[in-house]
């Protein structure tokens, strides 16, 4: 696959939350993960009730924000998560689902912006809320 | 005048979550660094999209924020000019 966007993405596994990008750009982008039951957290998150934990969610979104952050730039810089808001989480994730996540930029000072996200599955809100974003300087 | 400063230090506490009144702030004190409010850019960033709603004012660009974003004072200045 040439110029894939997820080349861009800093992190590998097994900490790649992004399966494929449907739709990138400087101010928004829309991506895709399939949720399995291979996951390694559901070995214990939990046993005989698999969820998957709110807090990769909010990794998931800040993966794609990230990429938005870095679209478009000459050199790619490591996104750090600065802050998590107002995010709601309103049905748990389990084996089988395909999260669609969408991001779009809000205020943006350069390194530092917010981004207002989801994650929708089949159509109906399953995480949504607001995260800020960081670019680490100079390095 | 003075609303807007009123109506500015209590939208300060409150979207920043401030541990003080807004009678606590001082017209000039430093917003960022120490001996000031000690707010970081985070803070900033959240204090922009206050004045945009709040106050109907966009600060879209680093300078100029580094510019307002300096004093109750300052702030008012920017406000009033708009």
């Amino acid at each position: 696959m040439k110029n894939n966007p997820l080349d861009s993405l800093p992190h590998s596994y097994p900490f790649r939350f992004l399966d494929k990008i449907i739709e990138l750009s400087d101010k928004r982008g829309v991506a895709i993960k399939n949720v399995t039951m291979n996951e390694e957290f559901f070995q214990g998150h939990f046993k005989e009730n698999p969820i998957m934990p709110g807090v990769l969610i909010i990794e998931t979104m800040a993966q794609l924000a990230g990429l938005i952050m870095n679209c478009g730039k000459e050199e790619n810089k490591i996104a750090y998560l600065a802050q998590v808001k107002n995010i709601k989480f309103k049905r748990p994730v389990i084996p089988g689902d395909q999260l669609k996540i969408s991001a779009e930029i809000g205020q943006d000072f350069g390194s530092l912006a917010s981004f207002s996200v989801a994650v929708h599955i089949d159509n109906n809100v399953a995480a949504e809320g607001e995260l800020v974003m960081a670019v680490s300087k100079g390095t | 005048m003075s609303d807007i400063k009123e109506k500015l230090k209590e939208m300060l506490v409150k979207r920043l979550k401030l541990k003080m009144t807004a009678q606590d702030i001082k017209d000039d004190v430093p917003l960022f660094g120490e001996g000031g409010l000690g707010l970081d850019s985070i803070d900033a960033l959240e204090l922009v999209v206050g004045l945009q709603k709040e106050f109907n004012v966009v600060i879209n660009d680093k300078s100029v924020a580094e510019k307002v974003l300096v004093s109750v004072n300052s702030i008012v200045g920017f406000i009033e000019e708009k």
